[in-house]
This record gives structure tokens, C-alpha cells and sequence, in this order.
């Protein structure tokens, strides 16, 4: 140790060239740096992409950019208010659009009306409208998005259905800006599972592979039910906007081109088939309720384990079997008198619930085998998994195959909680006696507890209509 | 008496000096000359070197004299002539500088018991040497009694404050130990303060200090050693360290750089700590200094050494590697998962304040893509409309911050509240508002100053606040390319440093594992067993086994190890 420690000397005395050495180091520093650097104030940050088919087989993009300063006299705050702060009534996003043979000629276009450097990296969302897809298929265009190292792979893809400027220009007061609010819809996807969504990359892939077709959300403009004519005249303090975004169904492409749509049900079945339903309601009827009385679950993220595509091969027939199994609570019961602690009525919901899945699948398989011959729930690629060399044989003619294919679908569900109550609600004592006596009628619950329940009923009556002591059949 | 001096080979200024002198021996009682006179002694001034080849004489006029000459000019040393013995007929005299001795004990104990005392007790001989031993034995009722021969040894033990008794016909002097002079009592230090612990703190006074060290560690074998550095200032200098847990080559190395110091002053320990470690150009410190006893104590403990410099609340211990600056003595005082958790987040802030400016430069410049679109949208709100590129905004705000810092701690305590708001408003609103840097700066800023207060050591926050500046300029340059460049550069240089022969990231790089248990967590107390690795090799183990207190068995059950019963 004490060789070690040692006091070295200074190291550059009588060595200048350790400093000269430095000093080149510095020199190259300022020398290699600096060339790709960009200030974010130079920067328009690009939200939002929209392509539209032009005449003359070209294209017409429009991007949405931020503009920072209406945002910064609202504390840099980005849902904040939109005319709030120094903005002064400002929009907060500009929209610039151009129109050339390609994307990229299309995008140097814009460079020259958009004063700053368009910067695409945190572009969240690509629209495409319904024209482009339809009449001249997505793939020229994707493939400049695929290209570019600026724009990512996790990019939402949507379909417009309706005019692609005024759509990403819906005012709002949320999320001012409307790239934001689409993000704001995207993020909630999985609330109302109505609508399949996918990604750039994902889109790519599906395009693609023969054993898929592609499939993304529409996103569309309705108008605004909560406009009121009152809030219309002078004096309010602003004006609830004329128009919402709103994202819903899907639209079925095959290979590139958009084929057709898929409604709210329809979609909610093909979310169910890729394993994509992390929630969302379902609502369903006891067969015997009377009225029509509805039940509501939330599911409890089926996920992809719960899936199971199995083709089987019999007869030279190609048939498949789709097994679904989810879990569910319980989040309403409109019929008020169901015993739920009861596990046969419990049982017996699930029943109903599975048959109310299993048609909204159902639905949309007759809908893609039927209408569109697209394969968007990934039959083919079960098929190709399980029979590789059979698929070898039918690749070509796949989308044959799949339309004639006959499907099952079976559903397993459980429900795992009922909420917060047990008991439905008891609307009044009378009602419930008469309810009780419904049930009985029905046969549904109460075949033991019946009797106790009229006895206690009788006592409660007896004892005096307004009384506090609650009355607790079970 | 000429002859004698001719003897002194080579020193013939003294010469001159002395036959100048025994012509104003008659005057003996002119106590300072006039201006012109001191002027002319200011020029005769003497060398540690000579005076120790000038012995102490037996003629009493003669010390007396040269006494006189090396000190006399100075008002504050005092020459007390007595008559000793009970014929009172044995001149002595008694030299001390005021201020520097305590009045009670050269006044009460030391002149009373020399003069009255001894002779109303009947004490005193014909023979000189009976007086002498006699004043030794009984007449000096003081502790501490050095005997001096030479000059150099008289004067030194005057000037540390000692009472030097010259008794005529000795060449021999005794240096009564009565040092005492106004000092700064024990208070807690402010650099290092605690929630929980001591709060005594080391004074400027060497010897407090090795008895605050001495109260906390009883052991025999603490070693206190002495020495004196400064060839001017002769500042005491002592090491301290445990026999049996201090590597004895590490005492030695210790003992061989403070003694390669040959510096007019030394005014501080880090003088000597400037002196003594082992890198100079390094931006780190490579010695740990404290003000804590407690701390001190806790290191002496693992087989480190303790230099003390009097004048000076701060402590050197030597070695200190890197992990002995991210703790404080509090971590060992309050329980072991605040101390984890306390510890985790001195890490987190040690880095942050060393990169988070240059990461903000370098992503808000370079790497765009990297920050969270809302983020970016925020950032580029408030960066609307700043002049600067990042790079500049951030080096203007660090060095406000920087410079207010500064002048917070030169200012007097009233103005520098002033200085703090002054510092808020320039900071916090006034630079925002004008549109000279963006509100996010501002809270960069913010959270650097924070992170770097958060060190428990000045030492090791100075060195970050220096870095930060160059991992500025690295990013500004080349984005986080450039911040891992400069993280990679920093990490190659401490690895390679080495604190006393103790590698820097000791526990780290090397690894040792056993030793990770004081690193980024703090175990147990009853987990510690082991002493660090590279310390302490000789005894490595620091307590017994299975000190974890559990609750006694139950009674069924027989021989409950380990269970504490009270």
C-alpha cells in the first residue's frame, strides 16, 4: 500500500502533450456537435397527419401542428382553456395542407407556408379518409409513414368517414386540440371496447400477412345532442360546440382497400376474436324477465389467453371453433328482484350473458364471411399455425375458404362480483311483497326462503306501514 | 560568554545581535524600545533552525536578555522577575504571553505558589540545584511540566501558550502548561446538523477536540499523536487513530505526507488536505472532513486516521473513499429503513444535480422524440418566446443561482435575506415574465440547488456544482451522447483514483460484496458485523454474531436464542 499511495506528481509538468491532447478533445467536441441540433421553440410539432386522395392521382395531406404561444399564457397547460391566458382566444393548433404526387413531396410543400421546422415524432395520430382507402388502397401512402425514422410505429391509423378537414377541426373545450381529443378517445378505448383500433405497426403487419386483413377504427363527426338553443343566445358564457369527434366500429380493409364497415356490435365481436376486449359493457335480458329487464356487466380484461381459435380439418372441410372465455362483474341489474348471492341465478346469468356475446361475435364473422370476404379476425393464421402444409395449398384462395368456413363460437363466463349491494334495490315495501310474489310466480329464487319471507312479510305489514324496523326478508 | 557564541558556527547575525544586546543589558527594564529600535529588530529575525542551536544558559541575565531581544518588542509577552527560595535571593523569572495563558493559573497557582506560598511553607535551599528541584517538585503545583534546554523548545512552549520559569544558574527552563484563552465553546455545527444525535461539534481549540474524540472512544489504544506544521505558523497538528484497527502502513503513509509539508502556513486543515491527498487535479475530494466528534469516532472505528489542526473545527480523515460522502453519521442514528430510503434519494439527487440541466439541454435540443408529447407541448409553450438557445438559458440561470448562492453566504445574515428574495424574484418571476428563460428552467434550477444541498458533504456538492457546468457544455455539444461521455469520463476517473491506497469506489469497484450492505443500503445495525474490507484488515470483525433481537420464546418452549429479555 504505502508503494501505492504514493504522492504522484502533476501529471502534465514537463508533459505538455497531455494538455495538447485536451485541447483537441475540446476541438472536437465543438468540431462533431451541435450540426443536428434544433431548438423545440423552431420545431412545429406535428399531431396529427391526415391523407386525402386529390384529383389527378395525387395526394393531399394535412397536418396539425401546436402553436406553443396560444398555450403559454395558460401555465403551458394543454387540455387547459382554449381562449384563457395570453392566447387570447388563439387556437392553439393550425392546420396546414398540401397536395403532391407523394407523401414526402407533399410534407417539403407544407415547409414552405409552415414557418417552423415540422417535426413528426410526437405525431400521435394518421388519418386517412375513406376516398383514399377505398378507391386507391393505403399501401402507397403507408409506405412513406413505414419509411420515415421521424414517425413511429405506435402512430394511431384511423379511417375518416365524412370530410377529412372539418373532422380535424371539430372545436372543442376539452383538449382544445383535436388531435389531443382523438388521443383522449384512443386512451379510453377500452371503456366501451366499441371500436377496434390499431396501430401503425400493427397495420403494417396485418397488411402484410396473408392469414389477416386489416382492420382499423372510423372516426367520424356527430352532432352535438347537448346543444341547446338556449345556450345559444346572448349572454351565455360560451357556446357548447356544434360537433363531437367520436371513433366507433371499424372498417374492414382487404389487403389495402377499405372494403366496408363494422358497426359498434360488430366490432365489439371482432375485438372479442383478437383477444382485445379489456372491458366495455354488455348488457343482456333474463329470457323470462318481464319488460325486457336489462342486466349490465363490465368486463374484466378477457385478454388474449381467454381466446382460442381452433381450426379443425374433417373432410377435406375447414371449419373453426372460436372459445372465449371472460369475467365479468356485475354493474347493474335493472330486474330488481333476482337473488344474486344465489349461484344458480348467478349460473344462469352466465348463460345469458355467454349467448349475448356469442351473437355480437357471431355477427360480425356473418358480416366479414358475407359481405366483405375479409378475414380480419385471423382465421387464416390459425389455419396457418395449426395445418401449415393445408395453408400452403389454400393461401391463395384464402378469402374462399374463409367465407364458406363455418364457425362456432362458444362462450365461457363467469361473473365474478356483483358490486357494492347484494340484495337489489326495494322500492317499497309493497312492491316488494309484490315482487316476492312475482319471483315465486317465476319460480326464479326464492323456493325455500318463500315461506319465511311471506311470514316476516306479514309480521313487518302487521306491525305498522311506516315503521323504521327495516324489513329484511333473507 | 563571546567565546561561547563564536562556538555557534555560522551564525554570525546572532552574533551581532547578542554583542548589541550586552551593551543594553544595564537597561533591563525598558520594556519595548521605541519604534525606530523594533524596526531595527523587525530585520534580526530568527530561523527555527538557529534558535535550536542557542541552548539555554545558565546566567539568568543572559536568557533574560535574548529573551528579550527575540520577543521584547512584542507588547503582549510578559518577563515577571521573582526572587525564589525563602532568603529570596534566587533570582527567576517568569515568561508568558498574555492572553495566551490563563491569568488564575499563572497568577493563583503558578507566581503564588513560585513566590509567597513557597516560602511561607519554609521551602528553599542554599544550593542551587536543591532550589531548582525543589521548584520542580514543589513549588510548580501545575499538571503539565516540560523541561526546555534550547531556545527553540523555550519559545515554542511561550508561543502554544505554556509559562516558561527560568530560574538562575539552570540551563534548564520549565514550560508550565497554562494555556487557556477565550474560545468558541462547544457548539453544534451548522454545516452538519442532525435531527437526531450529539450536537457538541469540534471547536477551533486541538485540544477539545482530541477530548471530544477521547469521551466518545475510551479505548486505550487511541493513539493521539502530535506534530506541527507550518514553519511560521506552528500549527499543532495531530493524528489520531486506534492501534490494532489502523493499517500500520497506513499510519505510516499518513505520517510521511504530513511530514513532506514544508509550508509557511497552514491556516486550515485543507491546507493540508490540499497537502496531503493523493490526486490534486482531481475534481473530488479525496479526504473527508467533518466537524461531527461522533462521526470522527465512527471512522476511527473502521481503521481510518483522524487529523486534527488546531484553529479549525474541521476534521481530516483519511482514507475517504467515494460511499463515505453519500453518508451522514444521522443514517446510523435513526432506523435502518428511513436511512435506506434517505440514502436512495442523496443518490438520486447527487446525480440529478450533476445531470439534470445538461439532460434538459440536451433534450429539449437533441432528442425531441425522447420527451412525452404533453411534456414537449408544455416545454415548448414555455419556451416560446425565449431568446436564447437552451444551452445559454441554462448556463445564465446556473450561474444566478450559482452567484446568489454565493453572496447568501459572504453577506452578512440581515442582508442576505435580502439577497434570497432578490434571488426569488430575479429567479422565479422576473426572469419567466420578461421572456429571458422559460418557467421550466426555472424549475430545473430549482431541483439541481436542491439535489445539491441534499449532499451531506460540502465537499462532495462543490465538486458537483463544478461539474455540472462541463456535462452543460457536453450536452449543449453533443446531446446525451455527449452526457454519457462525461458520465463515462467521470465514472473512468474515479475509478481510477485512489484515496490513501484505498481505491475510490472501494466497495464499488473493487467489489466487495460484504461491504454493499453500506452502500446504497443502510443494514441493520445488527447486520454490520464486518468492518469494511479494505480497512481495518487486522480485525475485521466488528461484533458478535445473530444480534438480531427477537422476542423471548414462549414459555413452553426452552432456550430462546437471541431473545432479548430485559
Amino acid at each position: 500500500m504505502g508503494r501505492e499511495c504514493r504522492i504522484t506528481h502533476a501529471w502534465f509538468s514537463g508533459r505538455p502533450a497531455h494538455v495538447f491532447v485536451l485541447l483537441l478533445l475540446m476541438v472536437l467536441l465543438v468540431l462533431a456537435g451541435c450540426w443536428d441540433h434544433r431548438e423545440v421553440e423552431d420545431l412545429g410539432l406535428v399531431l396529427l397527419t391526415a391523407v386525402d386522395a386529390a384529383p389527378e392521382d395525387r395526394i393531399r395531406v394535412e397536418v396539425q401542428t401546436l402553436v406553443p404561444g396560444a398555450l403559454a399564457g395558460g401555465g403551458g397547460g394543454v387540455g387547459g382553456m382554449g381562449g384563457g391566458g395570453r392566447g387570447g382566444g388563439r387556437k392553439p393548433y393550425r392546420n396546414f395542407v398540401a397536395e403532391a404526387r407523394t407523401v414526402f413531396n407533399a410534407f417539403r410543400q407544407l415547409s414552405m407556408e409552415a414557418p417552423r421546422r415540422l417535426f413528426f415524432a410526437h405525431n400521435q395520430v394518421i388519418i386517412i379518409s375513406e376516398k383514399l382507402a377505398r378507391e386507391r388502397g393505403v399501401s402507397p401512402v403507408l409506405d412513406f409513414f413505414d419509411r420515415n425514422r421521424e414517425i413511429r410505429r405506435d402512430t394511431w391509423i384511423l379511417v375518416a368517414r365524412g370530410e377529412l378537414k372539418e373532422i380535424i377541426d371539430v372545436p372543442g373545450h376539452m383538449d382544445v386540440i383535436p388531435a389531443q381529443r382523438i388521443i383522449g378517445l384512443i386512451n379510453n378505448r377500452q371503456l366501451s371496447s366499441h371500436f377496434a383500433i390499431n396501430r401503425l405497426g400493427d397495420f403494417i403487419e396485418m397488411l402484410e400477412s396473408p392469414g389477416i386483413e386489416p382492420y382499423t377504427a372510423i372516426i367520424g363527426m356527430t352532432p352535438n345532442k347537448a346543444m341547446s338553443r338556449v345556450g345559444l343566445q346572448p349572454g351565455t358564457v360560451g357556446v357548447e360546440p356544434s360537433h363531437n369527434i367520436r371513433l366507433t366500429g371499424a372498417a374492414v380493409f382487404r389487403r389495402d382497400r377499405l372494403v366496408g364497415w363494422l358497426d359498434e356490435r360488430e366490432s365489439r365481436g371482432l375485438l372479442w376474436v383478437r383477444g382485445e376486449v379489456r372491458g366495455g359493457p354488455v348488457t343482456f335480458s333474463l329470457p323470462d324477465a318481464r319488460d325486457g329487464r336489462n342486466i349490465a356487466v363490465e368486463i374484466l380484461r378477457a385478454g388474449r389467453g381467454g381466446v382460442k381459435l381452433e381450426p379443425r380439418l374433417a373432410g377435406g372441410q375447414l371449419s373453426m371453433t372460436v372459445k372465449i372465455d371472460t369475467r365479468v362483474n356485475l354493474v347493474e341489474s335493472q330486474a330488481l328482484g333476482i337473488d344474486l348471492t344465489n349461484p344458480q341465478v348467478i349460473s344462469r346469468l352466465e348463460k345469458q350473458l355467454a349467448a349475448a356475446i356469442k351473437q355480437g361475435i357471431t355477427a360480425c364473422v356473418t358480416r366479414l364471411q358475407e359481405d366483405y370476404m375479409a378475414d380480419a379476425l385471423g382465421f387464416g393464421e390459425a389455419v396457418h399455425r395449426k395445418y401449415p402444409r393445408v395453408w400452403r395449398q389454400i393461401e391463395g384462395e384464402w378469402e374462399y375458404v374463409f367465407a364458406s368456413m363455418p364457425v362456432t363460437v362458444e362462450v365461457k363466463t363467469s361473473i365474478r362480483r356483483t358490486g357494492l349491494i347484494n340484495k337489489p334495490m326495494q322500492p317499497s315495501r309493497r312492491w316488494e311483497a309484490a315482487l316476492i310474489f312475482y319471483n315465486k310466480e317465476n319460480a326464479l329464487s326464492f323456493q325455500k326462503e318463500g315461506d319465511v319471507c311471506w311470514r316476516s312479510l306479514c309480521s313487518a305489514w302487521s306491525l305498522s306501514s311506516s315503521s323504521p324496523c327495516r324489513f329484511r326478508p333473507w | 560568554m563571546k567565546e561561547e557564541i563564536f562556538c555557534l558556527a555560522g551564525v554570525f547575525a546572532l552574533v551581532r545581535v547578542l554583542k548589541k544586546m550586552s551593551r543594553f543589558l544595564p537597561k533591563r527594564n525598558k520594556k519595548s524600545g521605541s519604534l525606530r529600535d523594533s524596526l531595527g529588530q523587525w530585520e534580526q529575525s530568527c530561523e527555527a533552525g538557529e534558535l535550536k542551536n542557542i541552548p539555554i544558559r545558565s546566567r539568568l541575565e543572559d536568557n533574560v536578555a535574548l529573551l528579550k531581544q527575540i520577543l521584547g518588542h512584542s507588547s503582549d509577552v510578559v518577563i515577571r522577575e521573582i526572587q525564589l527560595g525563602v532568603d529570596g535571593r534566587t533570582p527567576g523569572v517568569v515568561v508568558y504571553v498574555d492572553g495566551l495563558t490563563d491569568k488564575g493559573t499563572v497568577n493563583d497557582t503558578l507566581i503564588k505558589g513560585l513566590t509567597l506560598e513557597s516560602r511561607m511553607a519554609g521551602l528553599g535551599g542554599k544550593a542551587a540545584g536543591d532550589l531548582f528541584t525543589l521548584v520542580r517538585n514543589f513549588m510548580i503545583n501545575v499538571g503539565g511540566v516540560k523541561e526546555a534546554t534550547d531556545f527553540f523548545g523555550l519559545l515554542d512552549g511561550i508561543l502554544y501558550g505554556d509559562a516558561a520559569v527560568l530560574v538562575e544558574g539552570e540551563a534548564t527552563a520549565f514550560l508550565v502548561s497554562a494555556s487557556g484563552w477565550p474560545v468558541r465553546s462547544i457548539e453544534e455545527p451548522t454545516g452538519e446538523g442532525l435531527v437526531r444525535g450529539p450536537r457538541e461539534g469540534f471547536t477551533e481549540l486541538l485540544r477539545t477536540n482530541t477530548s471530544l474524540i477521547r469521551r466518545r472512544l475510551r479505548s486505550p489504544n487511541l493513539v493521539v499523536e502530535r506534530s506541527s506544521l507550518g514553519e511560521r505558523t506552528r500549527t499543532p497538528v495531530e493524528i489520531v487513530y486506534l492501534k490494532g484497527l489502523a493499517d500500520p502502513q497506513l499510519v505510516q503513509e499518513v505520517k510521511a505526507r504530513l511530514s513532506r509539508i514544508k509550508v509557511d502556513a497552514v491556516l486550515e486543515s485543507g491546507n493540508i488536505e490540499e497537502l496531503i491527498e493523493d490526486d490534486p487535479y482531481s475534481p473530488f475530494p479525496q479526504v473527508f472532513r467533518t466537524e461531527r466528534p461522533d462521526r470522527v469516532v465512527s471512522m476511527l472505528l473502521d481503521g481510518r486516521l483522524a487529523i486534527i489542526t488546531d484553529g479549525t473545527p474541521f476534521v481530516l480523515v483519511v482514507p475517504a473513499e467515494f460511499t463515505v460522502f453519500m453518508q451522514s453519521s444521522e443514517d446510523y442514528y435513526e432506523r435502518f429503513f428511513l436511512a435506506t430510503a434517505v440514502r436512495w434519494m442523496r443518490y438520486v439527487a447527487f446525480i440529478s444535480s450533476l445531470t439534470l440541466p445538461s439532460l434538459y439541454i440536451a433534450v429539449t435540443t437533441f432528442h425531441q422524440e425522447m420527451i412525452p408529447t404533453r411534456l414537449l407541448i408544455s416545454i415548448a409553450a414555455s419556451r416560446e418566446g425565449v431568446p436564447f438557445p437552451a444551452f445559454v438559458e441554462a448556463f445564465l440561470m446556473e450561474f444566478t443561482f450559482e452567484a446568489l448562492r454565493e453572496a447568501g453566504i459572504r453577506l452578512p445574515r440581515n442582508v442576505g435575506q435580502a439577497v434570497s428574495i432578490v434571488g426569488a424574484l430575479v429567479i422565479g418571476q422576473a426572469a419567466v415574465s420578461a421572456g429571458i428563460v422559460s418557467s421550466l428552467m426555472v424549475i430545473v434550477v430549482a431541483l439541481t440547488g436542491i439535489g445539491s444541498f441534499v449532499a451531506p458533504v460540502y465537499s462532495l456538492a462543490i465538486t458537483m456544482r463544478l461539474l455540472r457546468f462541463p456535462m452543460m457544455a457536453l450536452a449543449a455539444t453533443l446531446g446525451i451522447f455527449g452526457i454519457m461521455i462525461g458520465l463515462l469520463a467521470i465514472l473512468v476517473h474515479m475509478a481510477s483514483l485512489r484515496s490513501f491506497g484505498i481505491p475510490y469506489l472501494a466497495p464499488l469497484a473493487p467489489l466487495h460484496t460484504a461491504d454493499l450492505k453500506d452502500v446504497l443500503i443502510r443494514s441493520p445495525i445488527w447486520a454490520m458485523d464486518n468492518r469494511p474490507t479494505e480497512l481495518a484488515r487486522d480485525d475485521p470483525i466488528r461484533q458478535g454474531r445473530n444480534l438480531k433481537p427477537t422476542p423471548p420464546e414462549p414459555k413452553g418452549q426452552k432456550g430462546g436464542g437471541g431473545g432479548q429479555r430485559v
